[in-house]
């Protein structure tokens, strides 16, 4: 056994009792976290504070999260700190403040829904865009140090086949808000060319669909939010399906709308770029092992709960690249998480000591 | 009864007999009383503050005050009936062949007269009072006695004294002490069953005085006890009434003062969530960490935490 006891470890700042590991999935809409404790919380990463005093009162609450800052939002300062997997502002330097604090509450929130002992170290992964930059990276440990004693990055795509325990010959798809990142795995740590990031993602899907909307029915009234909900409720690329009915307001008055192709076509429009990447993925890839490869595709992230999103993929990686097959994880929205928290398990103690 | 004056009330002893002769003639009298069995009555009168009148306006004035109380004593009776001499600063007449109850009637005769005096001390009146004991000689033959005549009446003067004076008193015997209740055969329910009887006896004798017919008293008594137990019975029907209303109100404030626990409790619960002090949940992996080496690919695993590891420390020395 090379398993290794740290019952008499980590006696320093009063905790000295055990660790709690996490794994943070820090999304553009969402932010899930497994925590060794058997603990999973997801919350929609959107942030408010109350606009002021009298909103202050009226909440009873100096920051709200995730569903219920929407829901209030008109009554705070509303924010939604990442975009295209990464934070805003860290990308171009101008350190959005707002934006970063925002980014630091929903960390600090996630990691109070994972119920960590007074007692215990909080070490964590941290998913992060396969091809973030090292600003943005870096943001997201400075904000994190914060939150928890021990931190570390990876890959997002990684940390999903790491997880599934799909390591060999794999191609993984993750489709969030803000990107799609595809990751080739090859029994080694992947690298930058192993890596495409997309930002043909589920925000993406939405501008779509607003443009679509607009475009068939201008009298519609509607807000990237109920678009967003819309969404996450019909999404669909499968060609048999019931028509999809939508009330949408028009004057004021509750209206009935067919969107059903509109809904299609925006889910549709993410098939092609992630097509393209798989296409660059296997062609550069050891031609002994691609047929392997594209017949190891596996779908992850918020994204891949489109329905009939896999086939359409097969269908088009069929239609450009001869054929292959998709496996959808079984829960979408924790497969980051799930597998960054395997990570934090499987990373040796010392390593967590050298980042505290 | 004498013929001639036995009286001397002077303080120097001037008269036919001293009075040392006088008291001779009383112990004698008292003898002879005894023997023949007729009632004697003693007098023993005192001037009130007569020594704080004496301070106040001098020997002379006590002096004549003395003598005229002792002129008003020779008035109010016949000289010819008493023995009279000073004893001690008091005047004690004596009176053969005197019942019982003239002696206060010859008291509140000397009082009257007493009460008239007024003395004139310059610019003052002085007016004098007096206290008289009586003791009585009639049955009782330790009573015929001289001395303990003498006690008796003695006994009385100070009673009248200390109730203010301007008054007399009469001797009363003390009731005979009752024997112990160890001697008495059947103890103290014989002396209750006794008590009992005389009491009923003195409550026929009273009724029958007043020419009424003696009532019930077993009726009456247990009409009484009737009385009581009913009486008692509303009282502690009160009492309980009183106690349930008290245990009302007390269930009732309990009863709030639980709910308002209830409340602080899971008021302190939203504050404990609130600071995020909840105490959490354990970790499962707290004390076993790290890949074993019976892992698929453990090696690879190995390296590839290598790999996360190194480029993390990478990019936070580069942000230090």
């Amino acid at each position: 056994m090379t398993k290794e006891n740290k019952g008499e470890q980590s006696e320093s700042d009063g905790k000295g009792h055990g660790v709690l590991y996490l794994g943070i999935d820090l999304g553009t809409s969402r932010t899930s976290v497994a925590g060794s404790n058997g603990v999973r919380a997801t919350v929609p990463s959107f942030v408010g504070y109350p606009k002021d005093v009298v909103s202050r009162k009226l909440l009873k609450k100096d920051v709200l999260y995730g569903d219920e800052a929407i829901e209030k939002r008109l009554s705070l300062d509303f924010y939604r700190p990442l975009e295209h997997g990464v934070l805003k502002g860290s990308t171009d330097g101008s350190g959005d403040q707002p934006n970063m604090r925002a980014a630091r509450d929903l960390l600090l929130e996630i990691v109070r829904r994972s119920q960590p002992r007074k007692d215990e170290l909080v070490y964590a992964v941290i998913g992060a865009p396969a091809q973030a930059s090292i600003q943005s990276k870096n943001a997201i440990v400075e904000i994190a140090k914060e939150a928890v004693d021990s931190v570390m990055l990876c890959s997002e795509p990684f940390a999903v086949a790491y997880g599934q325990d799909m390591l060999e010959d794999v191609l993984v798809i993750d489709i969030g808000a803000g990107t799609v990142d595809l990751c080739r795995m090859h029994g080694t740590m992947p690298e930058d060319a192993d890596q495409i990031t997309l930002t043909t993602a589920g925000d993406h899907v939405d501008a779509e669909l607003m443009r679509a909307i607009k475009a068939s029915h201008p009298e519609a009234q509607f807000t990237t939010q109920m678009v967003k909900a819309m969404k996450e409720r019909h999404a669909t690329i499968a060609e048999v399906v019931g028509r999809i009915h939508v009330d949408l307001p028009v004057n004021g008055k509750p209206t009935s709308f067919d969107l059903t192709d509109e809904i299609r076509s925006a889910c549709q429009s993410i098939v092609p770029p992630i097509v393209d990447g798989l296409g660059k993925l296997v062609a550069t890839f050891d031609p002994e092992f691609q047929e392997r490869l594209k017949n190891r595709v596996l779908l992850a992230g918020g994204g891949s709960q489109i329905k009939a999103l896999d086939t359409a993929i097969e269908l088009e990686m069929k239609e450009r690249l001869g054929g292959g097959k998709v496996m959808r994880i079984e829960e979408p929205i924790y497969g980051g998480a799930d597998g960054a928290l395997k990570i934090a398990h499987d990373m040796p103690e010392e390593f967590w000591e050298k980042l505290k | 009864m004498p013929e001639f004056p036995t009286v001397n009330f002077s303080e120097a002893g001037q008269g036919l007999f001293s009075n040392e002769e006088i008291k001779r003639l009383m112990r004698a009298e008292c003898v002879r009383a005894k023997r023949y069995g007729y009632p004697i009555c003693v007098l023993l009168v005192g001037i009130d503050r007569v020594d704080q009148l004496g301070d106040l306006y001098g020997a002379e004035s006590r002096a004549t005050i003395q003598r005229e109380v002792a002129e008003l004593m020779r008035a109010v009776t016949r000289a010819s009936d008493m023995f009279g001499c000073k004893l001690s600063g008091s005047f004690l007449s004596f009176y053969p062949h005197t019942p019982r109850a003239e002696g206060p009637r010859i008291a509140r005769r000397l009082l009257d007269r007493t009460r008239r005096l007024v003395f004139d001390e310059g610019a003052a009146s002085v007016a004098v009072t007096l206290s008289v004991g009586i003791a009585s000689a009639v049955e009782d033959p330790v009573d015929f006695d001289f001395d303990v005549l003498i006690g008796h009446a003695q006994s009385a003067l100070r009673k009248a004294q200390d109730s203010g004076g301007d008054r007399f008193a009469v001797y009363v015997p003390p009731p005979p002490v009752p024997e112990s209740s160890a001697t008495i055969p059947g103890g103290l329910e014989a002396i209750g069953k006794e008590l009992e009887r005389m009491l009923t006896e003195k409550v026929a004798e009273i009724f029958h005085s007043m020419g009424r017919e003696v009532p019930d008293f077993h009726g009456h008594e247990r009409e009484v006890l009737e009385l009581a137990v009913s009486r008692m019975n509303d009282e502690r029907a009160q009492l309980m009434e009183d106690h349930k209303r008290q245990y009302d109100l007390l269930e009732r404030r309990l009863s709030k003062l639980a709910g308002n626990l209830e409340m602080t409790e899971a008021e302190l619960k939203s504050t404990m969530a609130r600071k995020n002090i909840d105490p959490g949940v354990a970790s499962i992996y707290r004390t076993v960490q790290g890949l074993s080496a019976a892992e698929e690919d453990a090696e690879l695993k190995k390296e590839m935490m290598s790999k996360i590891f190194e480029a993390n420390l990478e990019l936070q020395k580069r942000d230090e």
